[in-house]
């Protein structure tokens, strides 16, 4: 009985795929480093930049490598105006980013999704309701939503993921529904239909399985750029608290220092920011090519 | 035997694709332009009656609508006139859960069985679903099962657990009979289910057909437009021509004495190892697919209302009113 | 660029060697295979899927991308080795002096140009001639594929045609350079029965007419039978038997040929288990040594584990140590 000599899991023959890309293995490892660094934050950071116990405003503007005169510690990356260890408000920072983007990034995913998945099954009036939201919000820039929301739900984390979330499920819902369109169409969907099996099923069982692989190849480049909006608004001053800085934040309260010596307070958190979403986006590039369905070798 | 119901019966069933008009469309012809809505009838006033046991063959080209009526038959599409019975039932009469069981009892086999298997799921879970979602089986049982239904078919059971793509083609065609199998049906509907097949495969799967009829007493409605695979398979045949029969009889009558010039037109162009026939004939004027003029061929006539009707000619073998039509 | 040829043998395909380098190891989808083609004749290969019968034809036209390539052989068409032309004289070649139809006619056609937009391009492209000539060749093309109004379907787009159409009109591209060969690759398997014979008949009238070698690829020997006048069964990458059709078919000696033969409904009994071949076509990677056939055939023996040598009557070739020496007759289940 012949069947293919070598029997590879769909995952194995995925990671042998992803693998292929030196740049999205780096990609990868930068990414994993910084999400551990970040989860790690407390225990790893030399200071808590929240304590303000800790902080010695006497300490601020410090150049890189310089020892702090009364806590004992060296400020590998200097220190902020307000006596902050940078290194420290970094992994802190990258936290916040981190959280921001993976979960405005799932639940707008979910929500996506679902949408998506009920128009393109059941069609008519509901696709037809569904689908003009989208449109209509899709056609507001996503900036100005996100200042709209916060603007009226005020600061803190939990309303920018809910801001975040808004702005990002309507690109969900479309690419969910393009993707169940097609593949409602196909035999063995007619199959389930044939074979008796409730909708609620179908649509869960074996539509959703074949309509992610384009969806999460949206949501992979979407993190990225839901963590470069949360620090765009924090850099308007509408994101987080200021005791609380994300990546933003660091950057905009930097940002007057730029020009006269001390840039070290924008430019690291700076480069944190971008070496996270460029490791995103070697991620997510890589996945694309490898769900593309057409280079799929069956 | 005679005076038992048919398994299944279509009277008169119609079908109509009417592609919807948008709302702009609907938007202006409120104001006063007259769009129609463009429709398709694919299937036109067709009366067919499958025994208990037989196969019943079912020939005819692209756009004769033989597809189509094999999915009304499979209740995968609903008919836009006409009664379907099951068992001397009426079908829509029953309620809805009553309804869905009797449509459990019929099966369709699809033509590209790669399309017709979920590429993410295990070959275990396609088989095994339906029978434990609609009560068949329990937990327990399913492992069971499946490793039975795959012998029956010729496949290992030890590749219960493997994805589809990992298997050929004909086992694909296979994995796709198990899961017809798995909810103990009486009617097998095969769409054009070897056609995709290689030659020395399609030799297989159809002597498991056979087989499967008789050990399971399975009935059939074979659809296919290879008339040799039909010739040796069916008991019955119907030719279909543009949504429509044009003639119906046993089969070796049919092939002995066609009486419709369609029927002649297909087996004469039908090629058959017998090298004697020798060269191809030059037939008929194909349509192109936007317009919709007559084929040129033999003047078969646009559809009138008298011409829905089936005379029978010789005992078992009707034939559509025709003005060529040999009597 | 013409040679000297002494025999009207316009295509010579001697041992050639294609094959593809996977993670699995080498796969030779084209092993060894040999045979020519004469002026005004029909070749038909005949074969499964998997038996190479479709590489073969892309070999020849040198349409073969890495990882795959042509390991070996000689492809004279004649005279002339195609295998040693550069990239730019290959291209003269193609659709010039040989050309292919493909079983989908988008292969062949542009979904958004207009046919005589095509059709012009590729005759302009070989031949230094003006749009208007160019333009009146193509509608005598498409008059000669027996197209109805070839001035309206000149303007007309691909996705205005039926599938019998537009093979039609890949067909009639095909011609529009006069070539000395045209390779079919299973161009009628997706059409239906009478268009197929129609298309058939008309392919069978111009080879005659106009001295066009054909070469038709099928996996449907009632076709083969009926249409060509040679023919090469092939089977995991190598020609198994070839000889004439009539030949062949009567009185086949390979047991693959003559399995296939019986498995065909019309050579079984109504309603009788049709003949089957036991057990699938192996995949590339894991064809038994020797002869391929070896492990589906019920008359193999320890000695198939080597390769036969070819044996030939006359024009009849065929590869096997226990050759069936029967005439063909209905078998039984």
């Amino acid at each position: 009985m012949e069947a293919r000599a070598h029997i590879e899991t769909p995952l194995q023959a995925f990671l042998r795929q992803f693998r292929s890309s030196k740049l999205a293995v780096l990609g990868s490892v930068l990414l994993l480093a910084m999400i551990v660094a970040a989860i790690l934050a407390p225990w790893i950071a030399p200071q808590n930049p929240y304590d303000l116990a800790r902080i010695d405003v006497l300490d601020a503007r410090l150049p890189p490598g310089a020892m702090s005169a009364e806590h004992g510690i060296r400020y590998l990356l200097g220190t902020d105006e307000q006596g902050r260890d940078m290194l420290s408000a970094i992994l802190y920072g990258m936290r916040i980013s981190v959280f921001v983007g993976v979960a405005s990034t799932v639940l707008a995913l979910a929500i996506g999704l679902a949408l998506g998945l009920l128009a393109g099954y059941v069609g008519g009036k509901i696709e037809g309701i569904i689908m003009r939201v989208a449109d209509i919000q899709l056609s507001f820039p996503s900036i100005l939503i996100a200042l709209i929301l916060l603007a009226l739900l005020g600061p803190g984390i939990g309303k920018i993921v809910l801001a975040l979330v808004a702005v990002q499920w309507a690109y969900y819902a479309r690419t969910a529904r393009s993707a169940a369109l097609v593949e409602r169409r196909k035999e063995y969907i007619e199959a389930a239909v044939g074979l008796g099996l409730p909708p609620s099923r179908i649509v869960f069982r074996h539509l959703l399985p074949n309509c992610l692989p384009p969806l999460i190849v949206v949501a992979a480049l979407q993190v990225a750029s839901a963590i470069s909006l949360e620090a765009t608004l924090s850099f308007l001053g509408l994101g987080l608290p200021v005791t609380e800085p994300s990546l933003g934040l660091l950057i905009a309260n930097g940002f007057n220092y730029l020009l006269s010596g001390k840039y070290w307070i924008s430019l690291f958190p700076g480069i944190a920011l971008l070496v996270l979403i460029v490791a995103i986006n070697l991620v997510a590039d890589q996945l694309r090519e490898v769900l593309n369905p057409r280079l799929q070798a069956l | 035997m005679d005076s038992k119901a048919p398994l299944l019966e279509l009277r008169e069933v119609s079908k109509q694709f009417a592609k919807p008009m948008d709302f702009a469309a609907r938007l202006g012809n409120w104001f006063g332009r007259s769009d129609w809505q463009k429709a398709t009838l694919a299937v036109d006033r067709v009366s067919l009656a499958i025994q208990s046991g037989e196969v019943l063959g079912l020939v005819g080209e692209s756009g004769s609508g033989k597809s189509t009526l094999g999915r009304i038959a499979a209740g995968l599409h609903n008919p836009s006139a006409g009664t379907r019975w099951w068992k001397g039932v009426q079908l829509d009469a029953l309620h809805a859960d009553e309804r869905r069981e009797a449509q459990l009892r019929t099966q369709m086999i699809f033509q590209d069985a790669t399309a017709s298997l979920n590429p993410r799921m295990r070959v275990a879970d396609i088989i095994g679903e339906a029978p434990l979602v609609h009560g068949l089986i329990s937990k327990r049982e399913r492992a069971d099962y499946v490793a039975d239904l795959l012998q029956r078919v010729g496949l290992d059971a030890s590749h219960a657990q493997r994805y589809p793509h990992q298997f050929s083609g004909g086992q694909r065609a296979r994995i796709g009979i198990a899961r017809a199998l798995a909810v103990q049906p009486e009617l097998l509907i095969c769409d054009e289910a070897v056609a995709a097949l290689d030659v020395s495969v399609q030799a297989q799967v159809l002597n498991l057909f056979m087989q499967l009829r008789a050990e399971l007493g399975l009935t059939y409605l074979f659809i296919s437009h290879d008339l040799s695979v039909v010739r040796h398979i069916a008991d019955r045949v119907l030719v279909m021509y543009r949504g429509r029969i044009v003639e119906s009889a046993p089969t070796a009558e049919l092939f002995a004495h066609p009486r419709h010039p369609y029927t002649e037109a297909l087996l004469q162009a039908a090629p058959t190892l017998d090298t004697e026939h020798r060269s191809f004939h030059a037939l008929k004027e194909e349509a192109s697919s936007s317009a919709s003029s007559a084929y040129g061929f033999h003047a078969i006539p646009q559809h009138a209302e008298q011409d829905a009707t089936l005379t029978e000619i010789a005992p078992g073998h009707f034939v559509a009113c025709h003005a060529d039509a040999r009597s | 660029m013409s040679h000297v040829h002494i025999d009207n043998t316009v295509l010579r395909v001697e041992q050639l060697q294609m094959q593809f380098a996977t993670r699995a190891g080498i796969v030779k989808a084209v092993n060894e295979v040999s045979f020519s083609v004469r002026r005004g004749e029909i070749l038909g290969i005949v074969g499964e899927s998997g038996s190479g019968k479709s590489m073969t034809a892309y070999s020849i036209m040198r349409l073969i991308d890495p990882p795959g390539r042509i390991a070996g052989g000689r492809v004279l068409l004649n005279g002339q080795n195609l295998l040693d032309l550069s990239d730019e004289q290959m291209r003269r070649v193609r659709g010039n002096r040989i050309a292919m139809i493909f079983q989908d006619p988008m292969m062949t056609l542009n979904p958004v140009l207009r046919i005589d937009t095509q059709m012009m391009e590729a005759i302009r492209a070989h031949q230094p001639v003006g749009k208007a000539q160019a333009r009146e060749m193509a509608r005598d093309a498409l008059a000669r594929v027996g197209m109805p109004a070839p001035e309206e379907k000149l303007a007309a787009y691909p996705h205005q045609f039926s599938g019998g159409m537009r093979q039609r009109v890949a067909i009639a591209i095909a011609l529009l350079n006069k070539p000395d060969l045209i390779i079919c690759d299973e161009p009628t398997t997706a059409l239906d029965v009478t268009i197929q014979g129609q298309i058939l008949h008309e392919m069978q009238t111009l080879c005659r007419e106009s001295g066009t070698a054909l070469i038709w690829i099928t996996h449907d020997l009632a076709v083969v039978a009926g249409f060509a006048d040679r023919l090469c069964v092939m089977y995991g990458g190598r020609i198994v038997e070839s000889g004439d059709v009539r030949e062949v078919l009567r009185q086949p000696h390979h047991p693959y040929t003559a399995g296939l033969i019986a498995s065909s409904p019309s050579r079984n009994e109504r309603g009788r288990p049709l003949y089957q071949i036991t057990g699938s076509m192996p995949s590339l990677l894991e064809l038994p040594s020797g002869c391929p056939f070896r492990t589906r055939c019920p008359r193999a023996t320890d000695v198939c584990a080597t390769m036969p040598d070819v044996d030939a009557q006359g024009n009849h070739v065929w590869r096997c140590f226990h050759p069936m020496n029967q005439p063909t007759e209905r078998t039984h289940g």
